[in-house]
């Protein structure tokens, strides 16, 4: 319980602190640069004051963005970690397939962003949700592939001897190994994919959802010079990226229980 | 009274011209063990010895069903080992307990726990090797000695008529070891399943294999097989006898690899 005050306590410091460097910064402007310039970092009280008149409006978007987000998480966890598991624990198949999962790594999926929209449909929801689970999901696929071919094999024998089958070997073995890596990568993949969902969200809207996220959110401010709903836009980006965090730090906790004795 | 097992005592072992090679690419297949034959029977203990990387881990992968050998004749009770095998138990040397699973959890791996009689005699295990109490805890929670008595009592669990140690103590402090090896004893005597010992500690091989069996260097061989009747008590290990014998099965091993 102690640890806990104490995290919640740094959390909060944090918190401050960011605001406060806001505020210098903002003020920094304000003294130094030409008032019409310097309205593009408005402080953080005139971005906090937008939340009470428009809630309702970034709490829909937030929605929207957080669906979205876990969505192509979840999506890109699903398929990456068996694939990336089978590929990094059987041998013939690492040897087959690790040379194409290292060439199609590098390659900026961002490129492929108009493509994608052209194919799923501009602004579609099916069009953002794969937009992400392409970014994300090399990066997972990659982290599996690594963890799993890393299982001590003596952990491997000793469950084959005890009589498990191939399969339940991943089951007992291979996944429970990999998961403080995987938890790791998840971490990476929320980074990655609020940027992706963000840039997602910017493109074309088609007529105006309320739930168009927090992506369009803070383009649309920005084409209306609305500076402090830009930045109030940021404020719920990050609460959100903090609240989904705290979530895998805390499923991390409980599914790896036994590294943190 | 010692309770006495149900079934036969162990299993037979024989062990004929077996050979193991592993392939390499691009080059010919690393010989491995060139050759060896072992005969044990029922309810014996055998120790191997050998050098350090002289194959003898894979010996005992191939008995437990591991790896096929590339020839050469492997039977437990008369039937060919193809596949891991229930009546088999094979604990490494860092025990391969599994550090994600608790100790209830460990122990019962690959066992289906179906016949509530296994469920009981695990219970009945973990309390006669002291680990009552702590079925909830990690490995990381517990002391080298307590890690051992783990994989000994999934051997009890699962009934196992043969044990296959792979150097099961050599990470241990000397006071520890010495527990273990008496406890070893104590259930090989009671519970008369047939124990099959890698080891490259001389005095270990000496204090629990009725036969020593010493190993070349890689690819093995079986360059002597020394007899030793006299074990079976924690006392040997005090009796001039043991240390005549840990001698000459030094004086055997060193002659031939006096560096």
């Amino acid at each position: 319980m102690k640890t806990v005050r104490r995290q919640a306590l740094g959390y909060a410091l944090s918190i401050l602190a960011l605001l406060a460097m806001w505020q210098l910064l903002s003020w920094l402007l304000e003294w130094t640069l030409d008032p019409r310039k310097a309205r593009v970092l408005p402080g953080p009280l005139e971005a906090l004051m937008v939340f009470p008149r428009h809630w309702r409006e970034i709490g829909n978007h937030f929605l929207g963005t957080g669906l979205r987000l876990v969505t192509a998480i979840l999506l890109s966890f699903l398929a990456a970690v068996p694939l990336g598991l089978w590929v990094g624990h059987e041998r013939r198949v690492r040897e087959l397939l690790s040379p194409l999962i290292y060439t199609a790594y590098p390659i900026p999926k961002v490129v492929f962003w108009p493509i994608l929209f052209v194919l799923l449909g501009v602004g579609s929801e099916v069009s953002k949700v794969s937009f992400a689970v392409l970014v994300v999901s090399f990066q997972l696929l990659v982290s599996a592939r690594d963890a799993a071919a890393q299982v001590p094999k003596e952990y491997v024998v000793s469950a084959l001897a005890a009589g498990l089958s191939r399969l339940q070997i991943y089951w007992h073995v291979v996944l429970p190994a990999a998961l403080p890596a995987l938890f790791t990568s998840l971490r990476i993949s929320l980074g990655l994919g609020l940027f992706a969902i963000y840039l997602a969200e910017t493109a074309i809207q088609i007529g105006r959802s309320p739930y168009a996220g927090l992506g369009a959110y803070i383009h649309n401010a920005f084409g209306a010079f609305r500076f402090e709903s830009v930045f109030a836009g940021i404020v719920a980006f990050t609460l959100l990226g903090l609240g989904l965090y705290l979530l895998i730090e805390v499923a991390e906790r409980w599914f790896c229980r036994w590294k943190h004795l | 009274m010692e309770e006495k097992r149900k079934t036969t005592g162990g299993s037979r072992v024989e062990v004929e011209d077996l050979h193991l090679a592993y392939p390499r690419p691009g080059r010919d297949a690393e010989p491995v063990l060139a050759g060896i034959t072992i005969r044990v029977g029922a309810g014996e203990s055998v120790a191997v010895l050998g050098p350090s990387g002289c194959g003898k881990s894979s010996f005992l992968y191939v008995l437990a069903g591991l790896v096929e050998p590339t020839s050469g004749r492997v039977e437990i009770d008369g039937r060919p080992v193809k596949r891991p095998r229930p009546e088999v138990a094979l604990i490494l040397q860092e025990t391969g307990l599994l550090p994600w699973k608790t100790v209830w959890q460990n122990a019962t791996l690959g066992l289906s726990l179906k016949d509530p009689r296994e469920a009981q005699r695990l219970r009945s295990a973990l309390e006669d090797l002291g680990l009552a109490g702590l079925e909830n805890r990690y490995p990381a929670q517990l002391s080298g000695g307590e890690k051992k008595r783990v994989g000994l009592a999934r051997a009890l669990a699962q009934n196992a008529s043969l044990l296959l140690l792979d150097e099961p103590l050599a990470a241990l402090d000397a006071l520890t070891k010495e527990r273990v090896q008496n406890l070893l004893l104590k259930l090989w005597r009671r519970h008369g399943f047939t124990l099959v010992l890698v080891t490259h500690d001389i005095e270990e091989a000496v204090f629990l294999g009725q036969t020593v069996v010493l190993f070349s260097e890689r690819p093995a061989r079986v360059i002597g097989t020394i007899p030793n009747p006299e074990m079976g008590e924690e006392a040997y290990r005090q009796s001039p006898a043991f240390f005549e014998r840990v001698r000459e099965v030094r004086a055997r091993f060193t002659a031939r690899w006096r560096p």
